[in-house]
């Protein structure tokens, strides 16, 4: 994990200084509500439904033990106690009081974190893989490039006040795509060329919301010296063209469609002509500066444990199941990484208690170097866990209610706050993630089922990323009343894709009977070992809507 | 009244003399002209060896004034609202790229938040909207101590460690 030097640590430290002094003006009245708003939310505070939201930054979802046990202390005492990770891997605060917000980001400040652009119209937190660096088939690592442009990012002097909001994923592995890269503004894939060097593929004008839009690849090879520089030119392009008229076009994806990527593509490259080579060319001493932080833990020579696990699997079935659904391959003989789910039934997804920040830590001390992870379908992972000591962690996993076997499944929800907490929100999502967990509680039916993502936003902003969900539900308002419009087919992997409209939307107490006529399609129609997304891909919408449209008798 | 930080510090008496869009223009001393009216005036005016500058809205980008650089002694950003951050990449333009070394003032709606912000990618001087935000802004310039990326003054951190 990265790990600040004194200049890092004078940014978060200098960061709590200027806000407190920015949150004594306002309350002064020096500032005016208009001016402090893009200012607060530069540090990721919201004003919501209830109280303010603060929205913590987890740098490409990367936590250690220490970290976590600074957040359970802050969520107690500034908090009611417990917090939501984001399916960009933040973490947010529902109940704090504006006059305590320097106080807690002084608290993440010891710890090396901070909430510096969570929010607001400038460059948010760097995503990727919640496996990287772990994968057995990774072109390189990409957290340190994650890194090295979480740097360049904090506090860019030029793009501060975009059009609007801006997301950067990176990822490194070939063969899938955890980070959604080409649902971003900038999606970045590690890449190499035909002599081996390490360089980046660059999608730019991906995303979700009102208009969801799959990137386009804007260059197939950027050398990986140039990574900042070239950023520095779609950034610049973007905030001189992009459009400031209307919020809702605001996106650089709107650029990029009105201009067409060609046109787009050219613009930039024109702009990078005058910056490659300048003074932000990376150089290999920085980048292995960075690259030094992300070496390997002390890993013991091990093999893989494959006949102790398969005797523990007959004696466990729970464990057996367990491992297929929540444990998965490592690079390192003898290692698997572990995702302790924050799915259980009758808990908000991605919620998480102050007493299990402690335990998850607690657990990643014990069986993972002190480090966890988190991933945008909002569960932690445990990357580095001996094979030996699965099911020892199994049991405690357990105890601690994070062992739910459902990662990929049907109950795997990624659900956003919704009407319960966000302003924004026209429904409410966590009851229905709620009420779709309740039914399908039979474990055995859902691996039957196998992979199926369900992805639930509570306002078409999209923070539940309904639109690449296999099933997306999203919250809709008519006329006062909350309803909900079920879509089909879409992914957020290497075949990005965005789902389709089935038809007219639903009653709340009507989307668990919705999902199940869909599921019972897909039971009725798959082919052997087909996944849920290729029988939606060959079926089309039709037999779903069928099933779904029928007149009930 | 004009409350401007120059150079980091309060100018109490600025020669300069802002003229709107459709304003009306002093007798004499230097004036901050619309582009595009000191464009349409642009040899009566040299003729008439005054102090020029001239401001551009939001729409007048740094490449419309490239050819002026030369007769102009400051190139002024209109803000029209703070949030339009398009007067960041025009500053950094003008100095890096065109390597203009008069003064680049901003004016209009910007915040004293943003003054390190602009110092950095090349405004020298701040029209601020009252005494309190100039010495607001005044004070804002170093907020941070630590710059990670490169910027018109400085090259990046990286350099350094």
């Amino acid at each position: 994990m990265y790990v600040y030097d004194s200049f890092d640590q004078r940014v978060v430290d200098e960061r709590v200084a200027q806000f407190r002094e920015q949150t004594e003006r306002y309350l002064d009245g020096q500032l005016a509500e208009d001016e402090f708003l893009p200012l607060r939310l530069q540090n990721g505070l919201y004003v919501q439904r209830h109280a303010p939201m603060l929205r913590i930054a987890i740098p490409y979802g990367l936590l250690s033990s220490a970290k976590l046990n600074k957040l359970a202390e802050l969520t107690e005492t500034y908090d009611k106690g417990y917090a939501h990770f984001t399916t960009r891997q933040n973490v947010q605060f529902n109940w704090p009081a504006l006059e305590d917000v320097p106080d807690i980001l002084a608290g993440l400040a010891e710890v090396q974190m901070h909430a510096i652009q969570t929010s607001g119209n400038c460059i948010r937190n760097t995503t990727t893989d919640q496996f990287a660096g772990v994968l057995r088939d990774e072109i390189d690592d990409p957290r340190p490039w994650c890194e090295l442009i979480r740097q360049w990012s904090t506090f860019h002097p030029e793009f501060a006040f975009l059009p609007r909001k801006f997301k950067i994923a990176v990822n490194g592995s070939p063969s899938s795509d955890r980070a959604a890269v080409r649902f971003h503004d900038i999606g970045v894939e590690l890449n190499r060329n035909e002599a081996g060097e390490l360089g980046f593929r660059v999608y730019v004008g991906g995303g979700l919301g009102r208009t969801p839009l799959v990137g386009q690849l804007v260059r197939e090879f950027l050398p990986k010296e140039h990574l900042l520089t070239y950023l520095d030119a779609i950034l610049r392009v973007y905030n001189l063209q992009g459009r400031r008229d209307n919020k809702f076009k605001a996106r650089i994806k709107i650029l990029v469609k009105a201009l067409g990527v060609e046109e787009f593509t050219r613009r930039v490259e024109a702009e990078w002509a005058h910056l490659k080579d300048g003074p932000g060319t990376l150089t290999e001493a920085e980048i292995e500066r960075v690259a030094r932080h992300f070496v390997d833990p002390d890993y013991v020579e091990l093999d893989d444990a494959d006949a102790l696990l398969e005797e523990q699997k007959a004696q466990h079935p729970g464990f057996a199941r367990w491992l297929d659904r929540n444990v998965y391959l490592h690079k390192r003989p003898g290692y698997a990484a572990v995702t302790l789910s924050l799915k259980k039934v009758g808990y908000a997804p991605g919620d998480c208690t102050a007493h299990q920040m402690r335990a998850s830590a607690k657990l990643a001390d014990a069986y993972s170097f002190g480090e966890l992870r988190v991933s945008h379908e909002q569960n932690l992972i445990l990357a580095d866990v001996r094979q030996d000591q699965l099911l020892d962690l199994w049991y405690q996993a357990k105890e601690y209610g994070f062992a739910t076997p459902n990662i990929g499944t049907l109950t795997d929800v990624i659900c956003c706050p919704g009407g319960d907490y966000c302003a924004l929100a026209n429904a409410k999502s966590i009851p229905i993630a709620e009420s779709i967990q309740a039914r399908f509680d039979d474990l055995d039916y859902l691996y039957d089922l196998g992979d199926v993502d369900l992805n639930i936003s509570g306002c078409m902003n999209a923070c539940g990323h309904h639109h690449i969900g296999n099933i997306g539900i999203l919250g809709v308002d008519k006329k006062g009343e909350e309803f909900y419009q079920i879509s089909l087919g879409g992914d957020s992997g290497l075949n990005a894709r965005v789902g389709k409209i089935v038809g007219p939307s639903f009653k709340a107490d009507q989307v668990p009977d919705v999902v199940e006529k869909i599921v019972q399609v897909y039971v009725d129609r798959r082919r052997e070992d087909e996944p849920f997304i290729d029988t939606v891909e060959r079926l089309g919408l039709d037999p779903f809507k069928e099933r779904i449209y029928a007149t009930s008798h | 009244m004009q409350h401007l930080i120059k150079d980091g510090q309060t100018v109490a008496d600025d020669p300069w003399t802002l003229v709107e869009a459709d304003g009306g223009i002093p007798d004499q001393g230097p004036v901050i002209l619309p582009l595009a009216y000191y464009r349409e005036q642009r040899d009566e005016w040299r003729a008439s060896g005054r102090t020029v500058g001239v401001w551009l809205n939001d729409a007048e980008f740094a490449e419309d004034v490239v050819d002026l650089l030369d007769e102009l002694e400051l190139v002024a950003l209109h803000f029209p609202k703070f949030a339009d951050g398009r007067g960041f990449s025009k500053a950094r333009l003008l100095r890096e790229r065109h390597n203009y070394d008069g003064e680049i003032r901003a004016i209009g709606d910007f915040l004293p938040d943003q003054a390190f912000y602009l110092k950095r990618c090349g405004v020298n001087a701040f029209a601020c909207r009252n005494e309190q935000e100039a010495g607001t802004t005044a004070r804002l310039l170093e907020t941070f101590s630590v710059r990670y990326q490169a910027d018109v003054n400085a090259r990046p951190l990286f350099e350094q460690r």
